[in-house]
């Protein structure tokens, strides 16, 4: 039996239509209800958080997961990126108000200091760090676009898809910092002892979504 | 947690290992050096600090940058042994002649580094070998059927994945500027869709790209070396992969060999065949090794090298055996020590393993006995030995040790 990890959440519509286009068995999945395995056919599906999908395919509980590459990178795990699915595109962003967005025009020493708002702390650091820039970092959960309205930061960095979330809240993008999409993820182990059994998987969502 | 007793906490990452673990952990310890020694390996323990101008260019940089640096109260710029194998390569390069190679070695040591996510451990416990200089084609199966054997040893069914990292470097380096190289950090990275990005961009015939294109794909049996030749231009360049698969078969091992042609192991020194080995009953990565001849090069020596590190606490989560525990405790309360220790001493003789209690009371010598699941119990005064598990008693002179002997 193979077992595929999925995030709940927005991205679990996305993940269920790409498994239903390469073939595999979707008709429990699609009516979980509150369970959170679900076993058709020689398949069996873990529902759960998007940033615990990394940390239980590392450990073996899945054979094959599909998980965000925003998650991905601030997951820091060694996985194995099979395959970049092109689905639930959006792109990793710092966003703010005009007056962050002037700071950003001009030199980069007028970073240095920056509050951050993001629940991507690492790969905000990372990503600051690579220019140089000193940032204080606050960690939120949720509604990240709040922070700089109520003066807990200068700007956030968090995923946008349309931008409508931003624009409500009197943000723009600033620069954006890298695109995001669904990825075919596996656990290094799996992939080397595994193969044989998950092969034909793998080909056939990556035969879905070159279509 | 008993009130008014203050706990010592570790250090984040650092953990002390005891009772049964501790036990196990041992067992796997000595199973795995006494088999290494019928192999003619020496033990050798290295420093635990060793001095950054050694480590540093041997290694990758993503490797470095994880190690424990600190300055020696010599004020020499050191970091925590994070590599036993380099440690055992710059023993041999100062220590030894040419002609006293090659070097067999055994350790079972701490190494330690910075952890990666989702781990958080900054030791870890490894017990390995390496076979150092040899002249000849037989060492790479040597050391690949030690590995198969002290697991064998221990009863941990496994699963060893092999690759070859000349087989790699051979394929990358008709590839135009620094692409094999950038290809390289894809697959080490276990990034396919950067390797696949990448291999896009490069201006190469369309049967190179099909053959680059199916590299990460090829796991499998050892069927999947047939099928890599078929698509190789100069199919030579597997065959010593071929050949050591075919050795390990002859050896009963055939059955328990993946092979894994993407597979790249990320210390940056290895140039040849390279393995993990996996637990088949838990999925998890027990250890792993390789062919090294590079790192011997860097410290400029001629030769080959090979050998692989074992992680003792993945071997012991595994593995059933344990130290033997002592059969019995031995009440010396009301008696004289030394006729208790001559007593000891004779059981020792005869093989039996005990735990001496000098406990004032009877009773509660008796009690503690019951707690640590000991089945026998001896009244050394009054010369009885009591079974903990029914209460009959008999005298020590009628009871046959022999049977208790480990």
């Amino acid at each position: 039996m193979l077992t595929f990890a999925l995030p709940t959440g927005r991205s679990l519509d996305g993940c269920i239509e790409l498994l239903e286009g390469a073939g595999l068995p979707v008709n429990n999945l699609k009516n979980a209800g509150r369970n959170l395995v679900i076993e058709e056919d020689g398949f069996r599906y873990l529902l759960a958080k998007p940033l615990d999908v990394p940390v239980m395919t590392y450990y073996g509980a899945a054979d094959l997961a599909l998980a965000g590459s925003d998650v991905i990178c601030e997951a820091e795990i060694p996985l194995v990126e099979l395959l970049d699915t092109g689905r639930s595109k959006c792109v990793m962003a710092i966003a703010g108000p005009q007056k962050a967005a002037q700071k950003f025009s001009g030199n980069i020493c007028k970073l240095m200091g920056l509050r951050v708002a993001t629940k991507y702390t690492h790969v905000a650091e990372k990503t600051f760090s690579d220019w140089g820039v000193q940032i204080k970092i606050l960690k939120l959960n949720g509604s990240v676009e709040l922070a700089p309205a109520l003066g807990l930061s200068d700007c956030i960095f968090d995923i946008v898809q349309t931008g409508s979330t931003l624009r409500a809240n009197g943000l723009v993008v600033i620069r954006e910092v890298m695109p995001v999409s669904l990825r075919l993820i596996a656990g290094s182990g799996a992939v080397q002892t595994n193969w044989g059994s998950m092969a034909s998987t793998v080909e056939a969502i990556k035969k879905f979504v070159n279509k | 947690m008993k009130r008014g007793i203050r706990m010592n906490r570790n250090p984040k990452g650092c953990s002390n290992i005891g009772g049964t673990a501790a036990a196990k952990l041992e067992y796997c310890r000595n199973r795995a050096l006494e088999l290494f020694a019928f192999y003619g390996y020496r033990p050798f323990s290295p420093a635990e600090l060793q001095l950054v101008e050694n480590v540093w260019d041997k290694i990758s940089p993503a490797r470095a940058g994880r190690l424990i640096a600190l300055t020696s109260p010599f004020g020499e710029p050191c970091v925590l042994r994070g590599d036993l194998t380099l440690s055992a390569v710059t023993y041999l390069a100062s220590h030894f002649q040419d002609e006293e190679r090659p070097l067999r070695l055994s350790y079972a040591d701490r190494i330690f580094s910075a952890p990666k996510s989702p781990k958080h451990n900054l030791e870890e416990n490894q017990v390995g070998v390496e076979l150092i200089g040899w002249e000849g084609a037989g060492a790479d199966a040597e050391v690949i059927s030690l590995l198969l054997r002290v697991l064998d040893e221990l009863s941990i069914a496994s699963t060893v994945v092999l690759g070859d990292m000349s087989v790699i470097s051979k394929i990358f380096a008709k590839l135009p500027g620094n692409a094999g190289k950038v290809l390289t950090d894809a697959l080490q990275d276990g990034s396919y869709t950067s390797y696949n990005n990448i291999l896009g961009d490069i201006n190469i015939p369309d049967n190179d790209k099909k053959l680059l294109s199916a590299l990460p794909q090829l796991k499998g049996s050892v069927s999947v070396i047939n099928d890599a030749m078929k698509m190789l231009g100069d199919p030579s360049i597997l065959m010593p992969l071929k050949n050591l698969c075919d050795s390990l078969a002859k050896l009963g091992f055939e059955k328990r060999i993946r092979i894994d042609l993407g597979f790249i192991r990320d210390l940056g020194y290895y140039s040849g065949p390279i393995f993990n080995v996996y637990s088949e009953k838990s999925g998890s990565l027990l250890g792993g090794g390789g062919r090294y001849d590079g790192l011997l090069a860097k410290i400029g020596m001629d030769g080959e090298a090979a050998g692989f590190a074992l992680n003792l606490k993945e071997l012991a989560d595994c593995c059933d055996g344990s130290l033997p525990s002592p059969q019995l405790m031995v009440w010396c309360g009301n008696s004289d020590p030394s006729d208790c220790l001559l007593y000891a001493d004779e059981l020792h003789r005869s093989g039996v393993s005990f735990e001496l209690s000098w406990h004032r009371d009877k009773d509660e010598s008796m009690r503690i006995a019951g707690l640590r699941k000991y089945k026998w119990w001896i009244d050394f005064a009054d010369k009885r030995i009591f079974s903990l598990d029914s209460g009959e008693s008999r005298n020590i002179d009628s009871f046959d040790m022999g049977a208790l002997s480990c």
